[in-house]
């Protein structure tokens, strides 16, 4: 540098570059300057509303400001923030502003301030004003500036009330502040609590050896304190790399600490700092007598041995005591069936009945045959435990396991099997339980009888309706409804129960029709009709009460039918016209005029005045203009209009809600109607609305 | 290795294990085998924070045989005299009985953190205490049911979890669409793929009003406003700000929550978490709306997968997840509809995944208390669920896209952003 030596020259090219340079750098500090001072201008603007008097008018200015720290400190703009914080700086000192102006802007530096802003903030930490100095102070400790730093040591030296040093500690430990343990080591053992456990917390931020030695010192004084805070420490140590440093602390702890909780943590985290060192403490802590430490013990050995634990917890576990094993049960993968399932036999109960649900989780085919065992014993809870297991049994081999076990042996093991296939929704065993459900053996029978119930459909429905027509029975016919429901070709279903009703006792046929009414397909229907209009009393009478506990809208034709029909008796014409009411009202999905039309046929065909009542209070549930016009005439009946008045009203109220002048056209046909006052004092109110 | 004491809590557990089932005891050994009811078995409460939403809780602990009621806590002096009067009522026969020795009202949660007779805590507060009391009652050997979202920062989040698994401690947290069959049943349909591979989720969280700067008015009497600010920064009282109603008060505030990204968010986007398989982990980009002229806010999945905040959701559902091959609407009440229908009603098979099963939120946590098995939402599953309500927060306050590591547990490239992920506390509320 020295034997350089500037020549200047007149070149005008090279002039002309320096002479632009000079202009691109005299508009940059222009531009800068004109920013700060837009900036500036722009705090200006903000701060009378930020101090307004009126706390509700600071609102909208607080959040201007907010939203232009948020936007000057996004990436790649450091000027920008540079600025604002240099200009908030300058004015959260100015005596000028308000107080509650300066506090917001505080708040702004604590999200946006560098070191810009540390003489600022330094002034208000020790100004006479506490909430500018508390906000000061959390916006200290989220500046990263080593400047700030000092600024909060030099706080904490000043100032010795407790609630404001509790503040001051806990920023330097969250800075993590070496130069401050000398200071903060002093308050450790201070007799308010709370101030030695954030100086103890701060400490072990800090982390550094002066820290960890005060900790330490302070451990035979306040060992609860200090024992957190050097829990704290060693996790700083930890996530820093010093794995030897934290192994000390925490192989010390472990020792000499006599809470559960202190001793549980630092386990865990000396698996972490030394897991091959802490494999030997694991297994005393598995068997201790506090369940917490049990729990811990479990977690740090996923940690020690990592990739290994399988083998290492197999090894332990029969120098376990009852307590240890259980826990351990849930760290096992499916390399431990074979010895869980010798854990099924093992003294303690707790351990066995652990044992059967961890078979759950990871068994296999290989546990099949002993859980089916305990299932069919029928001792509560293990029966219980051991059919949850075999539902949840993983394993390729495990349902055919399982369906190995239905064809032969003992009835109750078989009948087990059978439930387990359900359980577990295995459709592939469908041809062997159905064939099961033919079985003499009553348990084994009524088993697969619920598991064809729970999983079968149109293939099983003609063997199904084969049993039930032959044997009947109650778990044949709940069967037989269930695959009936489920079945997806519901006219081939409709066609095989029609079929039925040919060889069946007429003890059975009630339960057919009743099936045919499930099914919302029309050969179902076309069929129930025909039947229900039988000369045949055994055939009619099952037909007509099954047509009229159907679920389907599709059953109103053939119902209104033979309702209509001549030779009807009084007792199967209220029946369906019941059904037809019913139907009406439950049926929002079908469109308003086929439900008119329905109601309007069940008051033609119904032969006594209950069921008129019935429809016309049907067709009042269906809210539409056009059941309005529909009921006015009844209006006019002299036999009817009462009760048609009090349909109207039902339907009139309804109508209010979505359709007003149709509601109010039916409110004064009801007035105009010649009504009782009871009525008409409704249509007035209707009328009012 | 000298042995320890061992506390009547330790003792309790112990005892169950000695004697009992450890996993799943409750379901299938009556009570009356070991004496589970007997007073020295109950599990002993104290309960924090009695407003509307411990309303429930309290009710629902003091019906049952297992717990007992041993202190409540509030800032308010009526509401905790209150509850202790209540409780007393209910268990005016166990006093006659000397079953039980009555029921202490404390202000300072620190009270209940002291006592040794009492083994776990309800901490139902606004969001800016939840941390804060629950690592104290970890530490002090409590277990916890804290009512969602978990934590008002991402680190605390962090600190929550470390804590509980440290300290062994069963932690719940309030996120109780968990423990419906609905939801379950949603979450296990996409986790086992039947509506193929999802690409889009919406979700309806609504909107809560601005909030405001309030003018100052008199603290009630009986009323300890400072603690109940806490470590959130100072503001004058005025009633509208502390209210724990859904319409506004506290709930509308930043200083207290993440608004609705933290209120409905915290249940919809747990649910979300569930279904997609990611309770470990979380979404990697979280963009405002308005951001590129988006109508609604959004979070993004490493596989691209999206969701989407309050846009509408088919049929009024409150979730809807999109697959290439169906959809799956679920919603509270127990509603699940699927695209194709039959879906919902397909039962699953033992190699299906099948997701933890809870019918009840409260019990559960109770069980595990006794099993020392871990809860349906445990801290590690609500700080993640946090985080996702956090950075959705972050990114509507900063208005613009948040980068996020999840494993690191990091704000990628945005150094003023990264100061959001913890907030400084007010002195003397720091820890």
């Amino acid at each position: 540098m020295a034997n350089r030596i500037f020549i200047p020259t007149c070149d005008p090219i090279y002039l002309m570059k320096q002479t632009s340079l000079v202009f691109a750098a005299v508009l940059l500090l222009s531009l800068c300057s004109h920013t700060g001072a837009a900036t500036e201008s722009t705090l200006d603007r903000l701060i009378p509303g930020l101090s307004a008097e009126n706390p509700q008018d600071r609102f909208a200015p607080q959040m201007e400001l907010q939203d232009l720290a948020a936007k000057a400190c996004r990436p790649g703009a450091e000027s920008e923030r540079e600025e604002l914080a240099k200009a908030l700086a300058t004015k959260v000192t100015d005596a000028t502003v308000r107080q509650p102006a300066r506090v917001w802007m505080v708040r702004q530096l604590e999200i946006c301030g560098g070191k810009e802003s540390v003489d600022a903030l330094a002034q208000l930490l020790s100004g006479p004003d506490r909430e500018l100095a508390e906000t000061a102070r959390r916006a200290l400790e989220k500046n990263p500036t080593t400047s700030a730093g000092r600024v909060l040591l030099a706080a904490l030296e000043k100032d010795d009330s407790p609630d404001w040093q509790i503040g001051i500690i806990h920023s330097l430990g969250q800075r993590k502040e070496g130069r401050a343990v000398e200071l903060i080591a002093v308050t450790l053992d201070r007799q308010e609590a709370q101030t030695s456990f954030v100086a103890a917390q701060a400490l072990g931020r800090i982390a550094t050896t002066a820290a960890v030695k005060a900790l330490w010192k302070s451990y035979g004084v306040n060992q609860a304190d200090a024992a957190a805070g050097l829990l704290v420490a060693a996790e700083e140590l930890l996530s820093d790399g010093h794995k030897g440093d934290a192994k000390k602390i925490l192989e010390r702890l472990h020792r000499e600490s006599k809470t559960a909780t202190i001793q549980s943590s630092a386990l865990i985290l000396l698996a972490k700092a030394d897991p091959k060192g802490s494999r030997k403490l694991i297994p005393t802590a598995l068997s201790s007598a506090h369940p917490k430490l049990r729990t811990a013990a479990r977690d740090a050995a996923q940690i020690a041995f990592g990739p290994d634990l399988q083998s290492a917890l197999l090894e332990m576990f029969s120098k376990l005591s009852p307590e240890g094993k259980i826990v351990i049960m849930e760290a096992f993968d499916r390399s431990a069936e074979r010895l869980v399932i010798d854990a099924c036999s093992d003294p303690n109960e707790s351990v066995r009945f652990a044992a059967i649900e961890t078979l759950g989780r990871i068994g296999g085919e290989s546990s099949v045959s002993l859980l089916l065992d305990i299932a069919a014993a029928g001792t509560p809870p293990g029966a219980l435990k051991a059919t949850t297991a075999l539902a949840r049994l993983p394993g390729s081999g495990t349902d055919t396991a399982l369906l190995r076990q239905v064809s032969s042996g003992n009835p109750k093991v078989r009948a087990t099997a059978i439930r387990g296939l359900a359980d577990r929704n295995y459709y592939a065993s469908l041809p062997v339980l159905i064939k099961c459900a033919a079985d003499p053996e009553p348990a084994i029978s009524s088993a697969a009888l619920l598991a064809v119930g729970k999983l079968g459909a149109d293939s099983e429905l003609e063997e199904l309706l084969r049993l039930t027509v032959t044997r009947g029975g109650e778990a044949a016919e709940s069967a037989l409804e269930r695959v009936v429901l489920r079945t997806t070709d519901k006219n081939a279903a409709a066609r095989k129960l029609v079929s039925a009703t040919t060889t069946a006792a007429p003890d059975r046929l009630g339960v057919l029709y009743g099936n045919l009414a499930l099914l919302d397909a029309k050969e179902a229907m076309d069929a129930l009709n025909r039947a229900a209009r039988s000369n045949d009393d055994e055939v009619r009478e099952p037909a007509v009460r099954a047509l009229a506990g159907s679920p389907h809208f599709s059953a109103i034709e053939p119902i209104l039918n033979v309702a209509a029909g001549s030779t009807v008796k009084k007792v199967h014409n209220a029946l369906l016209l019941q059904a037809v009411a019913r139907l009406v009202r439950a049926s929002d999905e079908v469109p308003p005029e086929r439900r008119i039309k329905a109601s309007l046929s069940a008051l033609k065909a119904a032969q006594r005045s209950e069921e008129q009542t019935l429809a016309l209070s049907a067709l009042a549930s269906v809210t539409d203009p056009a059941a309005a016009m529909a009921i006015q005439p009844f209006l006019r009946d002299p036999i009817l209009k009462y009760d048609a008045g009090l349909a109207a009203v039902t339907l009139a109220e309804r109508l209010s809600r979505s359709h007003k002048a149709s509601a109010r056209d039916l409110a004064r046909a009801i007035k105009q109607a010649g009504l009782p006052e009871d009525v008409t004092r409704k249509a007035d109110a209707i009328l009012r609305q | 290795m000298k042995r320890p004491t061992i506390k009547r809590r330790d003792f309790l557990r112990s005892t169950l294990f000695a004697t009992a089932v450890a996993p799943f005891l409750p379901s299938v050994v009556p009570p009356t085998v070991f004496g589970q009811n007997a007073p020295s078995n109950r599990i002993a409460l104290g309960l924090i924070g009695m407003g509307l939403m411990m309303s429930g809780h309290h009710r629902g602990m003091l019906g049952r045989d297992d717990v007992q009621v041993l202190a409540v806590c509030d800032v308010y002096r009526d509401r905790r005299e209150r509850a202790k009067a209540q409780t007393e009522q209910v268990y005016s026969e166990r006093k006659t009985r000397g079953d039980w020795k009555g029921c202490e009202a404390y202000n300072d949660y620190e009270r209940i953190m002291e006592r040794d007779d009492i083994d776990a805590v309800f901490i139902v507060t606004p969001d800016h205490w939840h941390a804060i009391m629950s690592i104290a009652a970890m530490r002090s050997g409590k277990d916890v049911y804290v009512q969602k979202p978990m934590t008002l920062t991402v680190r605390e989040g962090r600190a929550m979890s470390e804590a509980a698994r440290q300290t062994g401690a069963i932690l719940q947290v309030g996120s109780q669409q968990r423990s419906e069959r609905a939801f379950r049943k949603a979450c296990e349909m996409v986790r086992n793929g039947w509506i193929g591979k999802i690409h889009t989720i919406y979700t309806q969280l609504g909107e809560f009003p601005l909030p405001q700067t309030l003018p100052e008015e008199p603290v009630p009497e009986g009323f300890d406003y400072d603690r109940w600010l806490g470590p959130t920064p100072w503001y004058p009282y005025n009633a509208k700000r502390v209210l724990g109603n859904y319409g506004g008060g506290w709930r509308c505030f930043w200083e207290y929550g993440s608004r609705k990204n933290g209120d409905w968010g915290a249940h919809h986007f747990d649910i979300i978490q569930w279904a997609l398989g990611m309770d470990h982990s979380g979404a990697v980009r979280y963009f405002p709306k308005g951001f590129e002229g988006a109508k609604y806010q959004s979070h993004v999945y490493a596989d691209g997968t999206r969701v989407w905040k309050n846009h509408p959701v088919r049929d009024g559902h409150m979730i809807q997840f999109v697959g290439e091959t169906g959809e799956v609407m679920v919603s509270r009440g127990d509603r699940l509809d699927t695209i194709p229908a039959t879906l919902k009603d397909r039962p699953l098979s033992p190699s299906d995944i099948h997701l933890y099963e809870s019918s009840h939120h409260e019990g559960n946590w109770l069980e595990c208390i006794r099993t020392r098995r871990q809860p349906i939402c445990p801290p590690e599953i609500g700080h993640r669920t946090a985080t996702i309500c956090h950075l959705n927060g972050i990114a509507e306050r900063l208005n613009r896209p948040i980068q996020w590591d999840p494993v690191k547990e990091q704000i990628i490239g945005d150094e003023y952003a990264s100061r959001w992920l913890d907030r400084p506390r007010r002195t003397p509320f720091v820890i």
